[in-house]
C-alpha cells in the first residue's frame, strides 16, 4: 500500500493506494500516529485509489475517528463502490463522515 | 486456479489411524488371544468350545456396543450444539441401561448357561467346556458392557489417547492372565473367559483419570428425560443391525459346520475366522476412519475430499490385505501351529483350507468398505443390503452347499467350506454392483458427483500472516473470472481474510495448514475454511463492544448470510454463505 501525505495548515490529507489489509494496516496506523500532531484539526482520508479493505483496516479507521473526535473531525472521501458497500454492510456509514 | 492440497485430510487420516486400529483391536484381540492360548494350552476341543460360545459373547457385548456407539454419536452432535446438559442426559441414561442389562446377564448366568451350552455345543461334544466359558463371560457382563460404552464416549469427547490406553491395558492384562490361568491353573475355559473379564475390569482405571479430568464435558445428571434415550437408540440402530446379523451368521455357521463336519471342521473354521479377525483388526481399523471423516465431508458437499479419503483408506487397507495373503501363503503351517494345531492330518486339512480361504479377504474388505462408505453418505439402504447379503443371504447357503459338494467329491468338506467364503464375498460384491447400477445407472461406486457442486476454487495455505493476505486476492481473482459481482466477491474476500487471520492468531501450534474452498453456485456462494487448530465456533461467538470497536468475527457475521460450524476429528470446519439473489436481480448474471 502507498500512503501519500499532504498537510495544508491544520488539515492533514492521507491518500491511500492499494490494499488496506492485515499486513498493511499497521503502516497506516503508524503513519497516523506520526503525522497527527496536536495542531491538526481535520483528517481527510482519500480512498480513491484504495482497492480493498479488511477489518484490520476498518479498525485503523475507527481508531483515527476516535482520536479526531477529541481534536477535530475526520472525513473519508472518494471510496469506491466496493468499499462503500463494506461501510454500508458494517454500519460504518453511521460512524464515519463519508463524502 | 490452485490445486487442492491434500495435506490436511491426509494428516487427519494418519492421526486417526492408530486409534481406529486400536478400536478394532478392542473388539477382536481378546477373542483371538483367547483362541490362540486356549488352542495351545487346552487343545482343539477347548478351542472349538470357545468358538461355539461366540453367539453368546455377541449378545453380551450388544448393549454396551450399541448404546455406547449410538449414545456417543448423539452426545457428540449435542456437544456440537453446546447442549452439554442433554449430552450428559444421554450419557446417564445409556450408562445405567447398560449397567442394569449387564447385571441381568450376570444373574441369568446361573439359570441359562447349561441349556445354552447344550444348544450350541452338544453336537460337537464340548457342551461342558462351552458352558464354563459362557458362565464366566455372562457373570462378568457388567465389565464388558461398561467398558465398551465408555470407550465410545471417550471418542466423542476427543480423548482417543485414553481409549487407546484403556484398550492396551485391558488387552495386555488379558494376554498375561490367559497365560497364567491356562498354563498354571486347572480353570480350563473358565480361565480364558476370566482373563478377558479381568482385563476389562483393570483397564477401567483409565476411566478414573477421565472422570477427574477438568476438560470433561459429559457427566452424570439427575433424572434426565427418558426421551433422550431415543436419540441413542436411533443412532445405534445400524450397529444393532450389524451385531444381530453377526449373531445370526455365527449361530448359523456354527450349526452347519458342527452338524456336517464335526469338531475338526469347527476347529478349521475357527482358525480361518481368527485370521479374518486379525486382518480386520488392521484393515477394518483403517476403514473405520471413513464413518468419522466421510460424514463431515459429505455434509460439506466436499466430494473431492471424500474421494481422497476413500482412495487413501483403500490403498492402506489393500496393502495390509496383500501382505496378509502373502504371509499366510508362505507361513501357513506356522499359522496353524500358532493356534496349537499339531496333529498331522488335521494340520494338513487346515493348511489347504486356509490357502483357499485367504482369497476371500480382498472381497471381504471391499464389501466392508462399501458398507462403511454408504452409511457415511446416507445411502443406508445400500449399506443395509450389502450387510444382509454378506452376513446372511449368501454365506449360510454357500457354506452348506460347499461342505456337501466337498463331501460328495470324497473330501471332508472343509475345502468346500473355504471356497464358500470366497463365493459368498464375490456374490455380495457383484450383487452390490448390480443393485447400484439399477438404482444409479451411470454412476461409479462413489455415487456422488466427481466434482463439487458449482464452480470451485480449492487451495491450502500455510498458517502465516504473509500467506493469509494471499487468500482474499485468490478469492477476488476467482470471483472475477466467474462473473461474480465485485461487491459480493469483496465480502467473501474480507471474510476469508478474517477467518484465516483468526486461525493464525488464536489457533495455536497445531494450526499449521488451512484448507480454503470457495463454491460459486447460482443462488449463493459458500466459503469453507478448515483448520486443525484449537476448537473455535464462530457461529456461537459473541463480542460485546461499543459502536467504536470492531471485531473480525462479528464483521464476518454481519457481511455473510449464514455461518455453519462443525468440529469433527479435531478440525474446525466453518462454512460461510453469501447470498447471490441481489446479483441475480441486478444487471449481471453468472
Amino acid at each position: 500500500m502507498t500512503i501519500t501525505k499532504n498537510v495544508e495548515k491544520e488539515v492533514l490529507t492521507l491518500a491511500l493506494e492499494g490494499r488496506l489489509d492485515t499486513n498493511t494496516a499497521p503502516e497506516l496506523e503508524n503513519k497516523i500516529a506520526e503525522e497527527l500532531t496536536a495542531d491538526i484539526q481535520t483528517l481527510i482520508l482519500d480512498l480513491k485509489e484504495l482497492e480493498y479493505i479488511s477489518s484490520a483496516g476498518l479498525r485503523v479507521l475507527l481508531s483515527a475517528q476516535k482520536k479526531m473526535n477529541k481534536q477535530g473531525s475526520m472525513v473519508v472521501k472518494n471510496a469506491n463502490e466496493m468499499i462503500m458497500d463494506v461501510f454500508q454492510v458494517t454500519g460504518f456509514v453511521d460512524i464515519l463522515t463519508i463524502e | 486456479m490452485h490445486q487442492r492440497n491434500e495435506r490436511l485430510i491426509n494428516a487427519k487420516i494418519n492421526q486417526y489411524l492408530v486409534p481406529g486400529i486400536m478400536m478394532a483391536l478392542s473388539l477382536q484381540l481378546g477373542n483371538i488371544l483367547d483362541t490362540i492360548m486356549v488352542g495351545n494350552f487346552l487343545g482343539t476341543d477347548a478351542m472349538t468350545a470357545v468358538a461355539l460360545s461366540i453367539p453368546v459373547e455377541t449378545i453380551i457385548q450388544m448393549p454396551g456396543y450399541c448404546l455406547g456407539t449410538g449414545g456417543a454419536l448423539a452426545a457428540g452432535v449435542m456437544l456440537g450444539r453446546r447442549e452439554r446438559e442433554k449430552a450428559s442426559g444421554v450419557f446417564t441414561l445409556t450408562f445405567f441401561t447398560v449397567l442394569i442389562s449387564s447385571v441381568l446377564f450376570s444373574v441369568l448366568a446361573f439359570f441359562v448357561t447349561d441349556p445354552l451350552a447344550q444348544m450350541l455345543a452338544a453336537k460337537a461334544g464340548v457342551a461342558e467346556l462351552t458352558g464354563d466359558y459362557i458362565f464366566v463371560s455372562m457373570l462378568g457382563a457388567p465389565f464388558i458392557g461398561i467398558g465398551l460404552l465408555m470407550v465410545s464416549y471417550l471418542g466423542a469427547e476427543n480423548h482417543p489417547e485414553l481409549s487407546s490406553a484403556y484398550l492396551i491395558i485391558s488387552n495386555v492384562i488379558n494376554l498375561f492372565l490367559d497365560f497364567i490361568f491356562l498354563k498354571y491353573t486347572p480353570l480350563g475355559t473358565k480361565g480364558a473367559a476370566l482373563s478377558t473379564i479381568l482385563g476389562y475390569a483393570v483397564g477401567m482405571v483409565v476411566f478414573l483419570k477421565y472422570i477427574h479430568s477438568p476438560k470433561r464435558m459429559i457427566g452424570f445428571v439427575k433424572a434426565p428425560p427418558f426421551a433422550l434415550m431415543k436419540e441413542a437408540v436411533v443412532m445405534g440402530a445400524p450397529v444393532f443391525v450389524f451385531m444381530a446379523m453377526s449373531f445370526v451368521k455365527a449361530l448359523g455357521l456354527n450349526t452347519i459346520i458342527v452338524s456336517l463336519t464335526g469338531q475338526d471342521g469347527m476347529a478349521i473354521y475357527t482358525v480361518c475366522d481368527n485370521i479374518l479377525m486379525i486382518v480386520e483388526m488392521l484393515s477394518g481399523g483403517i476403514i473405520g476412519i471413513i464413518p468419522n471423516m466421510a460424514g463431515i465431508l459429505y455434509g460439506e458437499k466436499d466430494y473431492y475430499g471424500i474421494r481422497v479419503l476413500c482412495k487413501r483408506t483403500l490403498q492402506y487397507s489393500f496393502i495390509v490385505v496383500f501382505a496378509a495373503v502373502v504371509f499366510i501363503m508362505i507361513f501357513t503351517v506356522q499359522v496353524t501351529k500358532l493356534f496349537g494345531i499339531t496333529e498331522p492330518v488335521l494340520q494338513g486339512e487346515m493348511v489347504a483350507a486356509l490357502r483357499i480361504y485367504i482369497f476371500s479377504l480382498p472381497f471381504y474388505l471391499w464389501n466392508k468398505f462399501l458398507i462403511s462408505y454408504y452409511e457415511s453418505i446416507e445411502e443406508t439402504a445400500q449399506a443395509s443390503v450389502i450387510t444382509f447379503l454378506q452376513n446372511c443371504l449368501y454365506i449360510l447357503p454357500a457354506a452348506l452347499l460347499g461342505i456337501l459338494l466337498g463331501q460328495a467329491l470324497g473330501g471332508t468338506g472343509v475345502n468346500g467350506l473355504a471356497l464358500a467364503f470366497i463365493c459368498a464375498e464375490v456374490l455380495t460384491a457383484v450383487s452390490a454392483y448390480v443393485y447400484r447400477k439399477m438404482k444409479y445407472k451411470k454412476s461409479d461406486f462413489y455415487i456422488l458427483p466427481a466434482e463439487n457442486d458449482g464452480v470451485n476454487l480449492d487451495f491450502s495455505v500455510a498458517a502465516s500472516l504473509d500467506e493469509a493476505v494471499k487468500v482474499p486476492k485468490e478469492i477476488m481473482a476467482f470471483c472475477e473470472e466467474n462473473g461474480v459481482l465485485p461487491n459480493t466477491a469483496n465480502l467473501a474476500a474480507m471474510a476469508s481474510e478474517e477467518m484465516t487471520v483468526n486461525i493464525i492468531k488464536y489457533g495455536g501450534k497445531s494450526a499449521q495448514w488451512i484448507d480454503v474452498n470457495l463454491s460459486i453456485e447460482e443462488e449463493e456462494m459458500r466459503l469453507r475454511i478448515r483448520d486443525n487448530g484449537k476448537p473455535f465456533n464462530p457461529a456461537e461467538y459473541a463480542f460485546d463492544g461499543d459502536g467504536y470497536e470492531i471485531h473480525g468475527i462479528e464483521l464476518v457475521k454481519r457481511i455473510s448470510s449464514k455461518i455453519d460450524y462443525m468440529r469433527t476429528m479435531d478440525m474446525n470446519n466453518t462454512v460461510i454463505a453469501f447470498a447471490r439473489q441481489e446479483e441475480k436481480n441486478g444487471s449481471k448474471e453468472v
